[in-house]
C-alpha cells in the first residue's frame, strides 16, 4: 500500500477518485500579484474602519461633549434656577405636593427672601384650583 | 278684646321664638387631625371634605409638634369663598430628624362652624407623608371632633 | 265657642306668652349688655318705670312679677337686692303685682367711675398702684398689656408683625375691645390668635359674615377674635371670652412702602388714635369718650380715653431690622433708640425702653448716601398665573433745584379747633411765620382759620408787602385753639375763590387731622382742586396721616409732618424751598416692553426735588427699560430706568398693589355715585382675592375646641392715652 493509499484507505473509492482528480499542481503567484492583492485588501478594510465621526472629528467632539453633559445632568438631578418660577415635581414623585416644597426648602435654605418664594409654592400646593395636581 | 290683644302678642312671641330657634342650628366644632407614622415625618398633606357641604372653616391651628412652628398652609381663597366643602392642609419642617414627630401626633386642628340640622359627613384622607430623607412613608390619618362642651 | 272654652284658651295662650317672654328675656340678656361702665344710661326707664325685661349691669332695673310665677319672683328679689331697696317685701297675694324700680343715686354714679369693668354683677380686683408720695399715675386695670412690634425693611418695603397681648385682670370673663391705628397704606394680610402655645390662624371673610361668626361664637362661650377696619388707618380688635387671669394674644402682619424725602427713608408706626371731631349728622363717627363713660355703645365706634393722671399699664416695644441695600449714613427717631450695625447697609434698631407708653407715633428715619439712590423698579411675578406686579420708586433729578421760581399764591389754612390748642397750634403758627419769610415780591398770600366756622385775614389774597406781612403776624398771634373741627369750611374757603392764572396756587393745610368725616373732606378737595396744589402739614405727635396723605394726593402735592419737638422753621424752610421749585411737571412714563395696567396713582403727581414718588401697578410681558418724561421749567427732561431682574421673593408687592387699588376705589366713593355698589363690590372682591382687611372684609378666628364657663362676660373697651401734646379738656371732655 502506498502512503497515499494508506491515507485514503478509509474513504469510499469514488471519493478517493475525486480527491485524486482535484489534486492538481498549484499555479505560481508572483510577488507583484501578491502585492496588488494585498493593497486591494488593505484599501478595502481601511475604508470600512473610517466612520462618519472619524471623517468629521470636530462634530464627533461636539457630540461626545453633549452626551457627556447630558449624562452629568441626569446624574445630578433637577437643579433650581433662582430666577425661574418654581412649581414643579422636584422630587420626581409623579405629583406636585408638599414633599416638593420640602425639597425646595432644603435646597434654598431659610433666608427670608427664599422663604417668601417657598411659602408661595406651598400655597400653590394646597390650592383647590382645578389643576388636579393636589389630589 | 282682651283675647285679640293676647293673640297678637302670642303671634309676636311665636316669631321671636322662631328667631331664637334659628340660632340653635349654628354650632362649632374643632377637628383634631392625627397622623400615625412609625418613622419621623418631615412633611405631610391631607384633604378634608364634608359631603353635606355644611362646614365653614373659622380657624386653622398648628399641631402639637414643636418641629412644626407655624400654622399649616391651606387654600385661603377657597375657604373664604365658602366653597370649602373641602380643604387641603399641608406643612413641612426643616428640623433635625430627632425632633420630627412619629407615632401618633396631632398635626393640625381645623375649627369649624356648622349650620343646619343635618350632621356633617366628614371625609379625611392623607395625600402624602414624607420622611426626613424625602421618601414617602406609610402613615395613617384620623380625626377626633371636639364640640367644646367638655371643659 | 263657649265661655269656658274661651277661658281655657286664654289661659293656655297666656302661659305660652309668658314662657316666650322668659325665653326672649334670657336671650336678650346678651344684647342688652350695658356699655362698659355702670354709669346708668338713664334711658331704660321713664317716670312710670315699667319694663318687662331685666338688664344686668344697669342700675335702673325693673321687673314685673306675678307671684304665681316663681322665676319672675326670683328676678324681683334679685332686683331688690341689687338696688339695695332693703329687705324683700312680704309675700304677695294672687291679685297683687310687684313692681321694682331702682333709680341711680349720685353715689352709684361715683362708684361706677371706679375701675370695675362695668357690670353690676362683677367685682373687680385690681392692684393698688397709687404712690401717695410721688403722686404717680394711677394704673387702671385694662385688658391690653403689651404691644410688640417687629418690623423688617428691605429697601423701601417693610413687613411688620404686631402682637397684642390681652389678659383679663378681673375675676369674671370679659370681652376686650381695642381701637388702634396702623399706617394708612398698610396691607393687613395675616391674623393669628394665640392661646398659650396654640396658634390659630384666622379666616378673612366678608365683614358682616365675620361679625356674625364672631357674635355666634362669643354667645356660645367660645374664645374668638375679630379684626375690623373702620378707617384705612383705624382698626378694631375684639377678643371674646377671656377667662379670669388668662391671656390671649393676637398677631397681625402687614406690608407697606416707606416714604422718602431729601435722602431720608421714614418708617412710621402710629400708636394711638387721636380724639376725632365728628360733624353733626355724620353717619359713621368715631367718637372720643371718657373712660367709663356711658356714651360707649354699639351704635357707633367709640374710643375711650384715660383721664389726665391715669395710665393703663399698656406699653409697647418696637424692634426694626433694616436692609437698605445701600449704605445707611444716619439713624434718627422720635424716641430713644438703641441701634447696632452689622454691615454698612443694615441696621437693627429697638426702642431703648421696651415698656414705652404708646401715646405718640414712632418714627424712624434713616439716611442713605445721596448719590447711591437712583430710581428703581422692583417686580414680582405670580408663578402660577404669570401676572406681574411692580413698584417703581422715582427720584427726580437733584440738579433741578436751580430752576427758576414762578410767582406764588400761598394760602395757609390753620386748624384752630380744640385739639390744636397749645403746642400744636404754636407749631403751626411758627411754620406759617417761617413760610411768610420765604415769600418774595410778586407773591400773594392768604391766611384762613377754621374750627366751628372759618374766617380769613383778607377778603382776597394780599400782596406779600412788608406791611401786609406784619399784619399777617399780628393775625397769627390772635389765633386760639377752641371748638370743633369743621374742616369742610376751611376747604371751601381755601379753594372756592378764583385762582390767579399768573401764579402757582399752593394751599397749605396745617392740621392734626382729628376728624371723623375724612371721606367728605377728600371728596370736597377732589371737587374743588382745579389748578391748585395742596400741601398738607401734619402738626402733632399722632396725626391722622390717612387724611393728610389723601388730601395731598388729590391735590397733586405733598405732605410734611411737624412733631412737637421739631423745628417748625427748619421744616417749613426746607419744605417751602422744594415746593416752590417743582423738579418735574406733566410727568409721563413710557413703559417699554411692559404691558402695564391698573397703575396707582392714576394721576402722576408733579415731582419735587428730594421727594420720591412710588408708583405701583400690574404688568404682563417681560420687563425692560423705562423712560420717564416731564417738563423741567420750559425744557423736556427724560429719565431712563434700566430693566430689572424679577424677584420671586417679593410677594408683598402684589399685596401692596392691591392695597393701593383699594385706596383708590375708596377715594372714588367720596365723589362718585356708588348707589349700585359697584365700587364697594370692587373693593370687596379685591380685598378677598388678595386676603386683605378692608371696609368690607374682616378677619375672624374661633377656638372651637372648648367652651368657657358661664355667660360671655362684659365688654371692656381698652382706654388709651390722649396723644402727647393734645389736651384732654379741649377734646374728649368737650364731646
Amino acid at each position: 500500500m502506498t502512503r497515499d493509499e494508506q491515507e485514503y484507505d478509509d474513504l469510499p473509492q469514488d471519493l478517493i477518485d475525486q480527491l485524486k482528480s482535484a489534486d492538481q499542481p498549484v499555479s505560481m503567484i508572483t510577488s507583484r500579484v501578491d502585492r496588488e492583492i494585498s493593497q486591494l485588501a488593505e484599501a478595502h478594510f481601511s475604508r470600512r474602519r473610517q466612520t462618519v465621526w472619524s471623517r468629521h472629528p470636530a462634530w464627533a467632539a461636539v457630540a461626545a461633549t453633549a452626551l457627556l453633559a447630558l449624562l452629568l445632568v441626569q446624574l445630578r438631578g433637577p437643579q433650581v434656577d433662582e430666577h425661574v418660577p418654581i412649581y414643579a415635581d422636584l422630587d420626581n414623585s409623579g405629583r406636585i405636593d408638599i414633599a416638593d416644597v420640602l425639597y425646595l426648602a432644603r435646597t434654598r435654605g431659610a433666608e427670608q427672601q427664599q422663604r417668601a418664594e417657598i411659602d408661595a409654592f406651598a400655597m400653590r400646593v394646597v390650592s383647590l384650583a382645578p389643576t388636579g395636581e393636589t389630589s | 278684646m282682651r283675647a285679640l290683644i293676647v293673640s297678637l302678642i302670642l303671634m309676636g312671641s311665636c316669631c321671636l321664638g322662631q328667631a331664637f330657634a334659628e340660632d340653635d342650628s349654628v354650632r362649632f366644632s374643632a377637628m383634631d387631625i392625627y397622623l400615625t407614622s412609625a418613622e419621623p415625618v418631615a412633611a405631610w398633606q391631607f384633604e378634608l371634605n364634608d359631603h353635606h357641604g355644611l362646614m365653614k372653616v373659622v380657624g386653622v391651628e398648628k399641631g402639637e409638634s414643636a418641629a412644626y412652628a407655624r400654622v399649616p398652609y391651606y387654600d385661603r381663597e377657597a375657604v373664604r369663598l365658602g366653597e370649602a366643602d373641602r380643604i387641603v392642609v399641608a406643612d413641612y419642617s426643616l428640623a433635625d430628624v430627632a425632633r420630627l414627630p412619629s407615632d401618633r401626633t396631632r398635626i393640625a386642628t381645623v375649627h369649624l362652624m356648622l349650620s343646619g340640622d343635618d350632621d356633617a359627613d366628614f371625609n379625611l384622607f392623607l395625600i402624602t407623608a414624607t420622611t426626613y430623607d424625602g421618601l414617602a412613608t406609610d402613615a395613617s390619618i384620623s380625626f377626633e371632633v371636639q364640640t367644646g362642651s367638655e371643659q | 265657642m263657649t265661655r269656658r272654652e274661651l277661658r281655657v284658651m286664654f289661659r293656655v295662650m297666656s302661659a305660652v306668652f309668658v314662657c316666650a317672654v322668659i325665653a326672649v328675656g334670657c336671650a336678650g340678656k346678651e344684647q342688652a349688655m350695658p356699655p362698659d361702665s355702670g354709669t346708668p344710661s338713664g334711658s331704660q326707664s321713664d317716670a312710670s318705670g315699667m319694663e318687662g325685661i331685666m338688664t344686668t349691669g344697669s342700675r335702673i332695673e325693673s321687673a314685673r312679677a306675678r307671684p304665681q310665677n316663681r322665676q319672675l319672683s326670683a328676678y324681683a328679689d334679685l332686683a331688690l337686692k341689687r338696688s339695695g331697696a332693703g329687705p324683700a317685701l312680704a309675700p304677695l297675694s294672687a291679685d297683687e303685682e310687684l313692681w321694682v324700680i331702682a333709680t341711680p343715686s349720685v353715689d352709684d354714679q361715683k362708684s361706677r367711675d371706679d375701675d370695675s369693668p362695668g357690670s353690676g354683677a362683677m367685682v373687680a380686683s385690681f392692684p393698688d398702684d397709687i404712690d401717695e408720695k410721688t403722686g404717680a399715675a394711677r394704673e387702671i386695670p385694662l385688658p391690653l398689656k403689651h404691644t410688640a412690634v417687629n418690623a423688617r425693611i428691605d429697601g423701601y418695603i417693610s413687613t411688620v408683625n404686631v402682637r397684642q397681648e390681652f389678659s383679663n385682670p378681673f375675676d369674671q370673663k370679659i370681652e376686650a375691645v381695642y381701637l388702634f391705628p396702623l399706617p394708612e397704606k398698610a396691607a393687613v394680610s395675616e391674623f393669628l390668635m394665640i392661646i398659650g402655645d396654640r396658634k390659630i390662624r384666622g379666616i378673612l371673610r366678608e365683614k358682616e359674615e365675620a361679625e356674625a361668626i364672631y357674635r355666634e361664637a362669643r354667645s356660645q362661650g367660645y374664645q374668638a377674635s375679630l379684626l375690623v377696619q373702620h378707617r384705612p388707618n383705624v382698626f378694631e380688635q375684639k377678643v371674646a371670652n377671656i377667662e379670669p387671669g388668662k391671656s390671649i394674644d393676637v398677631d397681625i402682619q402687614y406690608f407697606h412702602t416707606l416714604a422718602y424725602n431729601d435722602g431720608w427713608y421714614s418708617f412710621v408706626f402710629p400708636t394711638v388714635v387721636g380724639p376725632r371731631y365728628n360733624p353733626p349728622g355724620h353717619s359713621d363717627p368715631i367718637v372720643p369718650v371718657a373712660r367709663g363713660s356711658a356714651q360707649a355703645n354699639e351704635k357707633h365706634t367709640t374710643v375711650p380715653y384715660l383721664r389726665p393722671g391715669e395710665r393703663s399699664g399698656h406699653d409697647i416695644s418696637i424692634d426694626v431690622e433694616i436692609d437698605a441695600g445701600v449704605a445707611i449714613e444716619e439713624l434718627r427717631s422720635t424716641h430713644e433708640i438703641v441701634a447696632s450695625r452689622a454691615t454698612p447697609e443694615s441696621a437693627t434698631v429697638r426702642l431703648a425702653s421696651q415698656s414705652t407708653i404708646p401715646n405718640r407715633d414712632f418714627v424712624l428715619n434713616f439716611q442713605v448716601a445721596g448719590n447711591t439712590v437712583k430710581s428703581n423698579l422692583m417686580t414680582y411675578r405670580d408663578p402660577e398665573l404669570g401676572q406681574g406686579y411692580f413698584t417703581l420708586m422715582l427720584y427726580p433729578p437733584s440738579d433741578n433745584a436751580s430752576l427758576a421760581r414762578r410767582p406764588m399764591e400761598m394760602v395757609f389754612v390753620l386748624d384752630c379747633s380744640g385739639s390744636m390748642s397749645g403746642r400744636p397750634l404754636e407749631q403751626a403758627k411758627n411754620a406759617v411765620r417761617a413760610a411768610l419769610g420765604q415769600l418774595r415780591e410778586g407773591d400773594t398770600f392768604q391766611i384762613i382759620r377754621f374750627s366751628e366756622d372759618s374766617t380769613q385775614l383778607g377778603a382776597t389774597p394780599l400782596p406779600a408787602t412788608r406791611q401786609n406781612l406784619q399784619l399777617a403776624r399780628q393775625y397769627l398771634r390772635s389765633l386760639r385753639g377752641t371748638g370743633g373741627t369743621q374742616m369742610i369750611e376751611g376747604v371751601k374757603a381755601a379753594l372756592d375763590f378764583p385762582h390767579d392764572p399768573a401764579r402757582l396756587r399752593f394751599v397749605s393745610f396745617m392740621t392734626d387731622g382729628y376728624i371723623g368725616n375724612e371721606i367728605d373732606i377728600i371728596g370736597a378737595v377732589h371737587d374743588r382742586i382745579r389748578d391748585s396744589r395742596i400741601f398738607s402739614f401734619g402738626v402733632g405727635s399722632s396725626v391722622n396721616r390717612y387724611l393728610l396723605e389723601r388730601m395731598a394726593k388729590e391735590g397733586r402735592g405733598a405732605v410734611a409732618y411737624l412733631g412737637p419737638q421739631d423745628s417748625a422753621t427748619n421744616i417749613m424752610n426746607g419744605f417751602f424751598k422744594r415746593i416752590s421749585h417743582p423738579a418735574l411737571t406733566d410727568v409721563s412714563i413710557d413703559w417699554g416692553n411692559m404691558a402695564v395696567a391698573d397703575v396707582y396713582p392714576a394721576k402722576l403727581p408733579d415731582m419735587f426735588v428730594g421727594r420720591a414718588v412710588v408708583i405701583t401697578g400690574k404688568y404682563l410681558g417681560a420687563t425692560g427699560n423705562i423712560t420717564v418724561s416731564g417738563m423741567a421749567g420750559s425744557k423736556t427732561q427724560r429719565l431712563n430706568i434700566p430693566a430689572t431682574q424679577n424677584d420671586n421673593s417679593k410677594t408683598s408687592i402684589s399685596k401692596i398693589w392691591a392695597r393701593l387699588r383699594i385706596a383708590d376705589l375708596t377715594d372714588r366713593q367720596a365723589w362718585e355715585d356708588d348707589t349700585h355698589g359697584e365700587l364697594a363690590n370692587a373693593i370687596k372682591n379685591t380685598a378677598l382675592e388678595y386676603q386683605l382687611v378692608s371696609d368690607y372684609t374682616s378677619f375672624v378666628a374661633v377656638d372651637a375646641s372648648r367652651r368657657t364657663d358661664g355667660e360671655f362676660g362684659v365688654t371692656v373697651p381698652q382706654a388709651v392715652p390722649v396723644p402727647d401734646g393734645v389736651r384732654y379738656e379741649t377734646t374728649v371732655e368737650q364731646h
